[in-house]
């Protein structure tokens, strides 16, 4: 997994389907995998084209074992809502971070780009999600991430609320603080993923 | 202090790693201009002529810099020669944010072939076609022509450079930004024979793109735009295979033919810096974001290559002008005099402040002085 063989993982995951291992027990060795890819990253032997890679994979394998972990109870990590915020059409960053999410184990409701608050909150009812991720780019939609956090947080729902996007990734660093009400912030897409599984561990 | 170099020959001194009387200031200023003069985002997109006035305007009421981007070509630009759906300010977008394009993907896997047997332009021809339009040499001949005369006014009448003619996209750069980075990415280990294949097949061409569209408007320097091969998007081995030969090789032909590249880095480029002294010495400009140290840059290109940049935009939106000129004061004095080009890095935002432009022209006109 971790050496992006495309071919070799999926052979051996339908193999160990058709042979009926467990399937938890796969789950745990592709997120095995994809830790080691996001320790590569870390380290800069892999860019964000392997970690893109990596995800494909492991959502090809998902599709092959998801309906044996749904037989067998097997939930996910958490679920989490992601887009970009109203105003910003920018899809790059958040793709990336969505990619990587499902890679580690989440359920990712991806609701798109140029949203409106209403929007986040609609779905993260909708869903029950565990976690929002908030994107931009520009910093003319600082504000409407402002207001996203905001409407999110005045809805009464018990969230996670990540900030992340180009916008946060130069220049002035209090650029981050000026989003108030958000619980953290993922500097890259490895980062955004350690952030989620930390939150996701840390809930009783 | 008193100015001994033209702007001409200040941005000439720094390309060639050497000390101008003082720094000299290079901005990309866009749609921003539009706002302060009362122009509407969709005037500034669609009419170049008009473009241009409000750029000049805010030239003159700044005191002037040292090199200007043609951003009034931008929107024509955009809209006649890329095959993603544009989204023009009051037809698609509100009247008062920028042109953006659709991110919704323009080739397909099999399009690979199409480059392959059809070249950089027969590619860019197939894939604006499908979206209902027509682009071929002729086409773009007119384009670039209607241009000339604005290149012209800005040289002759304001005596300052237009620092960018065309623009020549290495091929992978392009496949990213047409196929979209996600799939591209997938691409890398998925069809790696194709991928190469099609960037062997093309660069040559997009060598000739970025030279002709210089040619016609009478410019000589070439953007280079090749931020998605930044260690961020490509680790040293896909870089290795996919990009820097023939980037090098491009990067070596236009100065061969007499052209000044713009090499516009944005993203991290910090591990990957030393490959920029296999480039031709003292003949080519570096654009770099704070994503790189730029520092370490300095320290390792050094009398080798001319570095720019790097004001972020989120300092010219949110900060203050003494956000500013505490930012231009450090940047001189951790990269020098010699080699540097002051300038805002990548696209100036569009809600950035008459105030915090200024203040790079006067922070740079203050600190720069030799």
């Amino acid at each position: 997994m971790a050496d992006l063989n495309e071919e070799v993982v999926l052979k051996t995951i339908a193999e160990g389907v058709k042979n009926g291992e467990s399937s938890s027990g796969v789950l745990e060795e592709l997120r095995g995998g994809m830790e080691i890819l996001g320790q590569r990253f870390a380290d800069g032997e892999y860019s964000l084209a392997e970690l893109m890679m990596g995800a494909e994979i492991f959502r090809e394998c998902m599709d092959m074992i998801e309906p044996s972990l749904e037989k067998n109870g097997v939930s996910t990590r958490g679920r989490v809502v992601i887009g970009t915020v109203k105003g910003d059409v920018h899809d790059l960053g958040k793709n990336i971070v969505a990619a990587m999410l499902r890679g580690s184990g989440f359920e990712v409701h991806d609701i798109g780009v140029d949203k409106p608050p209403e929007q986040f909150v609609e779905k993260i009812r909708e869903v029950d999600a565990d976690i929002v991720g908030l994107s931009c780019l520009l910093t003319s939609t600082l504000g409407s991430m402002r207001k996203t956090v905001s409407v999110i947080r005045e809805s009464g729902l018990d969230i996670k609320i990540m900030i992340g996007g180009g916008v946060f990734s130069r220049g002035i660093e209090s650029t981050v603080t000026r989003i108030e009400g958000a619980d953290g912030f993922g500097k890259d897409a490895v980062e955004a993923v350690n952030l989620a599984k930390e939150w996701v561990t840390a809930t009783p | 202090m008193s100015e001994t170099f033209s702007p001409r020959e200040r941005l000439q001194k720094a390309i060639d790693c050497q000390t101008p009387d003082r720094v000299p200031i290079a901005l990309r200023v866009e749609y921003s201009a539009a706002l302060w003069a009362g122009m509407s985002c969709r005037d500034f997109c669609c009419y170049p002529h008009k473009a241009s006035d409000v750029i000049e305007a805010a030239f003159d009421k700044i005191g002037g810099w040292d090199g200007v981007d043609n951003t009034w070509t931008q929107g024509v630009r955009f809209t006649h020669l890329e095959p993603q759906k544009p989204m023009i300010p009051g037809v698609d977008l509100p009247d008062d944010v920028p042109m953006e394009f659709s991110s919704e993907p323009s080739m397909t896997a099999d399009d690979y072939d199409v480059a392959i047997k059809q070249g950089y332009y027969g590619l860019y021809s197939e894939l604006i076609a499908r979206r209902g339009r027509k682009f071929n040499r002729r086409t773009e001949e007119e384009l670039f022509l209607g241009f000339a005369p604005i290149y012209r006014y800005w040289e002759e009448k304001k005596g300052v450079p237009v620092i960018r003619g065309g623009m020549t996209r290495p091929p992978v750069i392009a496949f990213t930004l047409l196929r979209t980075f996600e799939e591209v990415s997938k691409d890398y280990f998925r069809r790696p024979d194709k991928v190469l294949e099609a960037v062997n097949a093309t660069y040559k061409e997009c060598i000739q793109m970025g030279e002709t569209q210089s040619r016609l408007v009478g410019c000589n320097y070439v953007f280079v735009p090749i931020s998605r091969a930044a260690s961020t998007f490509m680790s040293e081995r896909l870089f290795h295979k996919f990009f820097f030969p023939t980037f090098k090789e491009i990067i070596e032909q236009l100065v061969k033919d007499g052209f000044t590249p713009r090499i516009h880095a944005d993203a991290d480029w910090t591990p990957f810096l030393q490959y920029f002294l296999e480039l031709p010495k003292r003949k080519c400009i570096l654009e770099l974001e704070p994503m790189t140290d730029m520092v370490k840059a300095k320290k390792i290109l050094g009398g080798h290559m001319c570095l720019f940049g790097d004001v972020p935009p989120d300092i010219l939106s949110l900060g203050t002008p003494t956000d500013v000129e505490s930012y231009v004061k450090k940047r001189i004095e951790d990269v020098g005099k010699d080699g540097f080009i002051l300038a805002n890095d990548d696209m100036m935002p569009h809600d950035a402040s008459y105030e915090n432009v200024k203040a790079i022209v006067d922070a740079g006109k203050k600190y720069g002085w030799s």
